[in-house]
């Protein structure tokens, strides 16, 4: 491994504002996701270590590459292969929890029901409600979903005995 | 003896950034749950702690209420749904048994309902979530 650092720059997609800084070429990628996170000041979901928010590389002509998928990898091999620049970009992804939970919500409008298969919970025994909220989500009536929303979904319960 | 199924599913909740802990109380296996947040008002405060007794045979046989810490106000007063529940002493803290269950027909299903989605269950009787009787 090569002992020494690399320059690199981080935007935020699709803002084109890019952060540079240089890393250890022996950090990971996802050390490189961290630290631009930190200067672009934007938190990564559901936590920094292990995100579903995505990293691209960025060509030469400024267009996103692909996510990349291993985000292990040392940033100094990772900038010498062939067709790879020092430029990242980070895709904030629209990430919901249920419960305790986090997955991508495919779209800005999405059903309580599709949440829930989402999260491969069975609509029929499980009902839907916004974090800290008593109101029922109706099962098929789109709501908008914004990244970082928090929802509980819950077997609805009853009292015991007689008053 | 805590079953281990239960513990593995401890160490996945906090592994996923909440808390909760094992506790074993004379042989009764619990699940300690600080801070679960609730509405105040009417709670007399933003979370309280609960103990959710966890059966040897978890999670083939179901989870069922949990104990609620006390003291606490609801309303100003006691919650007519709680004030009767049994009092427990587990480590030097008092607990009164919350009767809230499943409803008939979408009961505990071993192998789809576990530690987590209890816990959420339980936090739905703090906000009067879904109350069908």
């Amino acid at each position: 491994m090569k002992d020494h650092e690399v320059n690199v720059s981080v935007r935020v997609i699709p803002d084109n504002r890019p952060f540079p800084f240089h890393v250890p070429a022996v950090d990971s990628l996802l050390d490189v996701m961290q630290t631009g996170a930190q200067r672009a000041d934007v938190t990564l979901l559901p936590n920094a270590d292990a995100p579903l928010d995505l990293l691209h590389n960025i060509g030469k002509h400024q267009e996103p590459g692909p996510a990349i998928t291993d985000l292990g990898q040392a940033v100094g091999d990772y900038v010498d292969a062939d067709g790879h620049t020092n430029d990242f970009g980070i895709e904030l992804v629209r990430a919901i929890r249920v419960n305790t939970r986090w997955a991508i919500a495919p779209k800005d409008m999405t059903s309580p029901h599709e949440i829930l298969d989402l999260f491969q919970l069975n609509y029929q025994e499980y009902s839907l409600y916004r974090g800290n909220s008593a109101d029922l989500l109706p099962l098929d009536t789109p709501i908008a979903i914004s990244r970082g929303d928090a929802f509980e979904a819950q077997r609805d319960g009853k009292y015991g005995g007689i008053l | 003896m805590a079953p281990a199924l239960v513990i593995e599913h401890v160490a996945a909740l906090n592994g996923r950034g909440a808390r909760a802990e094992v506790w074993d109380e004379a042989g009764q296996c619990y699940v300690f749950v600080p801070g679960l947040a609730a509405p105040s008002p009417p709670w007399d405060r933003t979370s309280y702690d609960i103990l959710i007794a966890i059966p040897a045979a978890y999670d083939m046989a179901e989870l069922d209420a949990f104990y609620l810490s006390m003291p606490y106000t609801y309303n100003g007063g006691t919650h007519q749904r709680v004030e009767n529940g049994a009092v427990i002493a587990v480590r030097g803290r008092q607990w009164r048994l919350v009767s809230w269950h499943y409803l008939d027909g979408k009961r505990w299903r071993a192998g789809l309902d576990t530690l987590e989605t209890h816990i959420a269950h339980c936090r739905g009787f703090l906000l009067a979530r879904g109350v069908k009787g």
